[in-house]
Parts: structure tokens; C-alpha cells; sequence
């Protein structure tokens, strides 16, 4: 038995805006056949305790991936001295770190099933000429990585096309 | 490593934007074009930091036809449009925020060779795009790895939600 629920609302709603400063943003090249020494360079990594707000990878070309990872700035240096250890491992050859950083991510009901919400969000970020380095809709949450110092900005101009609490 | 549960999508196709002299113009156009033609994007990446490819998105199969017939009108859409038809998500939760989930799905998604298109993370889960015949084989993999929750609880209700205006 299927169960269908109808939805409309004109300005969507959300259950309001989460915001993160203060962070950096991990960016790694990888290869199909390195993926499974990524996992393993990735639980060595959890072993340190660096939690994430965000990850991500998105398909490049050719077999390869550019795998994203936002967290805390306080953990860049536990990073770095791991990936220091890692040499022989070449992930360092493309390995860029992004810093500081600023998130805002929210919720609303049934974001994921619902279109128009990327092209609200594109739309009133875009139309500010605002510099947003990562948009994601995974779920129901929308995440926006941008560059430090126009969190405030976003979240004036995001607040205007969805409906905060 | 404990997890309660592993969700697999319906088969969906990947639409991947490339960059263009104007990848701003393009994507507006794109997403606008999306939501006119009322085309739901469960999955959306964007990043400004690759060379070839821009944004990615994910819509339903039975949606696809109508992306084609969308684009096939926009000459500036149909020439910077790359299509993998037949891909399937599959997510685990809880993630916990820590990296060892990740990274153990890395792990096998290496070990078996199955492709990733895309991956994200929600609030609790992470999300892989893969190809769609090969989900139920990448549930078995995962199935090996993982300690899963004997209930294997759905991600969430199996409520199919329609936007209309009314």
C-alpha cells in the first residue's frame, strides 16, 4: 500500500539555521584504485578523534573523486602531521586545505522530496553575487560551505526566501 | 562496527553540469529549469573547484525523459550535460560525525571495485551513488563488514510526498 501526502507551502519552511565558524575544509584527489587505502588513511584518521560537519566527494573524471571533509579548524594541524606520515602514500600530492571556512546548514520538512528547493537556495545566493565554495542537498538538509566573513550575509538573504522559526 | 541500518533508492540517473564559459548562468538556468518542470533532485552537489564538472544531481528514472526534453531545447544546456542513467543510492546511518564510517565504506567500495559517482552526508547519514544493478551486491559487502542492527530500520517512512499547488 502506498501513502501519498500532498504538499504545497509558497515560501518553504525550515526548522531554522545552523550556523559554524571557524572551520577548514579538507580537499583530497582520489583514484578508484586508491579507494580502499583512502578508507583505510580515513579510520586511522578517525582514531585521532577529528569528527566532520560535512563530507562529500564528487565525481571528476576518469575514474577519480575529490573527496571533501569540513571540520573544526582546531583539528588542521592533527591532519596535517597524518597526512606528513602518509609520503609514500601520494594522497599529500593532492591534498589542499581550505581555512577558515563558515557553514550554514538547515532542515525543513521533506526537503528531500521536494523540488525547487536547490534552485531557491542557488537562486538567492547567486542573485547576491555571493562566493559560495560547496552547496550539498543530502536528505533533508541543505549545507552551504562559504568563505570566511560572509556567513551573516547568507543567512540575511537565506532568511528572506525560507520561512525561520 | 555497529550501524542500525542501510537504506538502497529507487533507480535514479546522475546528471552531472559541466563548466561552461558561464557556469553561474548555466546553473541557474538549469535548477530553474528543474523546478519549473516541477523535477525533484534528492542528491545535489556543487562545487566551484573542479575543472570539468561543476554540479551534480540526481533525479528519479521517471523523470529523465523530461530532463532530456528540457535540455534538448536550451542548446547551451544539451552541450554541457553528462548523463549516467541507471544509478541507485545506497545510505547507512548513523554516521556520529566520525570518520570511521566513511572510511570503512571507502574501504569497500575499493575492495569490490563497485564505482562511486557522488557521496554526502546528512545530519545522521552518508549517502553513495553507485550503479544501480550492482546495490544489492554492495548491501551484501556492506552486510559482511558491518555489524547491522537486526531490525535494518528504514531511514525514514515510506510516505511518497507530492508538491501541489492547490
Amino acid at each position: 500500500m502506498e501513502t501519498i501526502a500532498v504538499y504545497w507551502e509558497p515560501k518553504p519552511k525550515t526548522y531554522g539555521f545552523n550556523e559554524v565558524t571557524n572551520l577548514s575544509l579538507l580537499n583530497i584527489e582520489i583514484t578508484e584504485e586508491k579507494m580502499d587505502q583512502c578508507g583505510l588513511w580515513l579510520i586511522e584518521m578517525a582514531d585521532l578523534e577529528i569528527s566532520f560537519h560535512l563530507v562529500l566527494a564528487k565525481y571528476l573524471d576518469n575514474k577519480k573523486l575529490r573527496l571533501y571533509i569540513l571540520i573544526e579548524k582546531c583539528f588542521e594541524d592533527n591532519v596535517l602531521s597524518h597526512v606528513g606520515k602518509h609520503v609514500d602514500f601520494e594522497l599529500e600530492k593532492d591534498f589542499t586545505i581550505t581555512s577558515p571556512v563558515e557553514l550554514i546548514c538547515f532542515q525543513g520538512p521533506h526537503f528531500g522530496d521536494r523540488y525547487g528547493i536547490a534552485d531557491t537556495v542557488l537562486n538567492t545566493l547567486d542573485s547576491q553575487d555571493m562566493q559560495v565554495l560547496i552547496t550539498v542537498c543530502s536528505g533533508s538538509t541543505v549545507y552551504i560551505v562559504l568563505p570566511e566573513g560572509v556567513l551573516g550575509a547568507a543567512r540575511h538573504f537565506l532568511s528572506k526566501a525560507f520561512e525561520v522559526p | 562496527m555497529r550501524i542500525n541500518g542501510i537504506k538502497l533508492s529507487n533507480e535514479l540517473a546522475q546528471i552531472n553540469l559541466l563548466n561552461s564559459y558561464d557556469p553561474y548562468a548555466l546553473r541557474g538556468l538549469f535548477f530553474r529549469l528543474l523546478q519549473e518542470n516541477q523535477i525533484n533532485t534528492p542528491f545535489v552537489l556543487v562545487t566551484g573547484m573542479e575543472k570539468k564538472i561543476q554540479s551534480s544531481c540526481c533525479v528519479d528514472k521517471k523523470d529523465i525523459n523530461r530532463v532530456k526534453k528540457m535540455a534538448a531545447i536550451e542548446p547551451s544546456l544539451k552541450e554541457n550535460i553528462e548523463l549516467i542513467s541507471d544509478v541507485g543510492s545506497l545510505t547507512l546511518f548513523p554516521h556520529h560525525s566520525n570518520l570511521k564510517l566513511l572510511g570503512l565504506s571507502f574501504y569497500i567500495f575499493g575492495k569490490t571495485k563497485l564505482p562511486i559517482y557522488g557521496m554526502a552526508s546528512s545530519i545522521s547519514s552518508l549517502t553513495f551513488i553507485t550503479d544501480y544493478s550492482k546495490l544489492n551486491y554492495a548491501f551484501s559487502a556492506f552486510q559482511k563488514h558491518m555489524d547491522l542492527s537486526s531490525n535494518n530500520t528504514l531511514l525514514e517512512p515510506e510516505i511518497h510526498v507530492i508538491q501541489k499547488k492547490f
